[in-house]
C-alpha cells in the first residue's frame, strides 16, 4: 500500500478508518467497488445492461439464466460485443457547467416532482449536500443535474421505496444506497443519460450465510427488474422497513 | 514513508469529504474511490505518529 505524509483538512471532512484483517467499515464494499472500477472505470457509461458478480454456480444455472436470457445476447453478438463503453473525461464531469442546478432549485425540484413521503427529508438533504459541494469545491463537483433528474424519475417510477442514504461521488453524481445489514445492501449511482452504475450484496438464496455480490451498469427503467431477483424488495420498501 | 509496507495489525485513515458521509455517519464507499487528482489511493498511517491512541492520531493528522 502506498502512503502519503498527512495533508491539509477541511472542517467538514471525516476520517474513515480501516483496519486490515478485521475491517470497521465494510471492505466488502470497497472491494466490490474496486473491482467493478477495474472493469468499467470509473466514469465508463454504457448502452445496455450488464453484471458482473459472485454467485454459487447452481443459482446462476437458474434464476440469472431466466433474467439475462444468454443463448439470445451470446446469438446477437458473434459478430459485435453485447454493450459499448464510452468513456468520459474525469476533467469533463468536474467542470461546472451553467446547467448545475442551484440550491433552491434543487429543493424545488424534489418536492414538487417528488410526492414520496420523504420528499421534505430530501431534499433538505440535497440542500446539505450542496452546500458541502459549494464548500469543497473544486474537490468535489457541484450536484449534477442529470444525475438528480435520473434519481428523481427513479423514485417516482418506483414509490414504494424507503428513504435512502444519499452521499455524491467526487464528480457530483448522486449515489443512492439502501442498506438493512452487510449482507442486504443496494447501492446506486445515477451516471446521468438514463443509466445507472449499481452493486447489490444479499444473502444467497440456496445458502443464506453467504453473500451474493453483484454489480453493473443498466438503465434508469430497468434497475429494479434487474436488482429484484437479489430480493431487494424485502429489504429496500417502505413496507419492509414498517415491518421491521 | 511512501511505498512502505503497512503491518496488518496497523491502521491508516483517509480524509473524506463531507459529501461522502452518511447522515447516520457512515461513511459511502465512494469515499475509497480515487479522485481525479490521485494516482493511488492516499491514506495516513496512524500507528507512523507514534502517539497512543486513535482520537490524538486522528487529531494530529487533521492538524495538517
Amino acid at each position: 500500500m502506498s502512503l502519503e505524509t498527512p495533508n491539509r483538512d477541511h472542517a467538514s471532512q471525516s476520517a474513515g478508518l480501516v483496519r486490515f484483517g478485521r475491517a470497521l467499515l465494510s471492505t466488502e464494499i470497497l472491494r466490490t467497488y474496486v473491482r467493478r472500477n477495474a472493469v468499467f472505470g470509473q466514469d465508463a457509461t454504457s448502452t445496455a445492461a450488464t453484471t458482473f458478480g459472485w454467485a454459487p454456480l447452481e443459482w446462476l444455472g437458474a434464476d440469472a439464466a431466466k433474467l439475462w436470457d444468454p443463448e439470445r445476447w451470446v446469438g446477437s453478438t458473434a459478430k459485435q460485443p453485447p454493450f459499448q463503453l464510452e468513456t468520459r473525461s474525469p476533467s469533463q464531469s468536474q467542470k461546472p457547467s451553467p446547467q448545475q442546478p442551484s440550491v433552491p432549485e434543487l429543493s424545488l425540484y424534489v418536492r414538487e416532482e417528488l410526492r414520496a413521503t420523504f420528499a421534505e427529508r430530501l431534499a433538505k438533504r440535497l440542500h446539505y449536500l450542496a452546500r458541502i459541494s459549494e464548500e469543497e469545491y473544486p474537490e468535489q463537483a457541484p450536484i449534477s443535474r442529470e444525475s438528480l433528474e435520473d434519481f428523481v424519475a427513479f423514485l417516482k417510477a418506483t414509490p414504494n421505496l424507503a428513504y435512502p442514504g444519499v452521499v455524491l461521488t467526487p464528480s457530483g453524481n448522486i449515489q443512492a444506497e439502501w442498506r438493512k445489514a452487510n449482507k442486504r445492501h443496494l447501492a446506486v449511482e445515477f451516471v446521468g443519460n438514463g443509466d445507472v452504475h449499481f452493486v447489490v450484496f444479499a444473502p444467497d438464496p440456496r445458502k443464506s450465510y453467504k453473500t451474493t455480490r453483484a454489480s453493473g451498469v443498466a438503465t434508469v427503467e430497468s434497475l429494479m427488474d434487474i436488482v429484484r431477483p437479489y430480493g431487494v424488495d424485502s429489504w429496500a420498501t417502505e413496507a419492509t422497513r414498517r415491518a421491521a | 514513508m511512501q511505498r512502505d509496507r503497512v503491518p496488518d495489525t496497523d491502521h491508516i485513515s483517509r480524509n473524506c469529504g463531507g459529501a461522502q458521509v452518511h447522515e447516520d455517519g457512515r461513511i459511502s464507499g465512494i469515499a475509497f474511490r480515487l479522485r481525479e487528482s490521485e494516482e493511488y489511493l492516499s491514506v495516513n498511517w496512524l500507528e507512523y505518529l507514534g502517539l497512543a491512541d486513535w482520537h490524538s492520531q486522528i487529531e494530529e493528522i487533521r492538524r495538517y
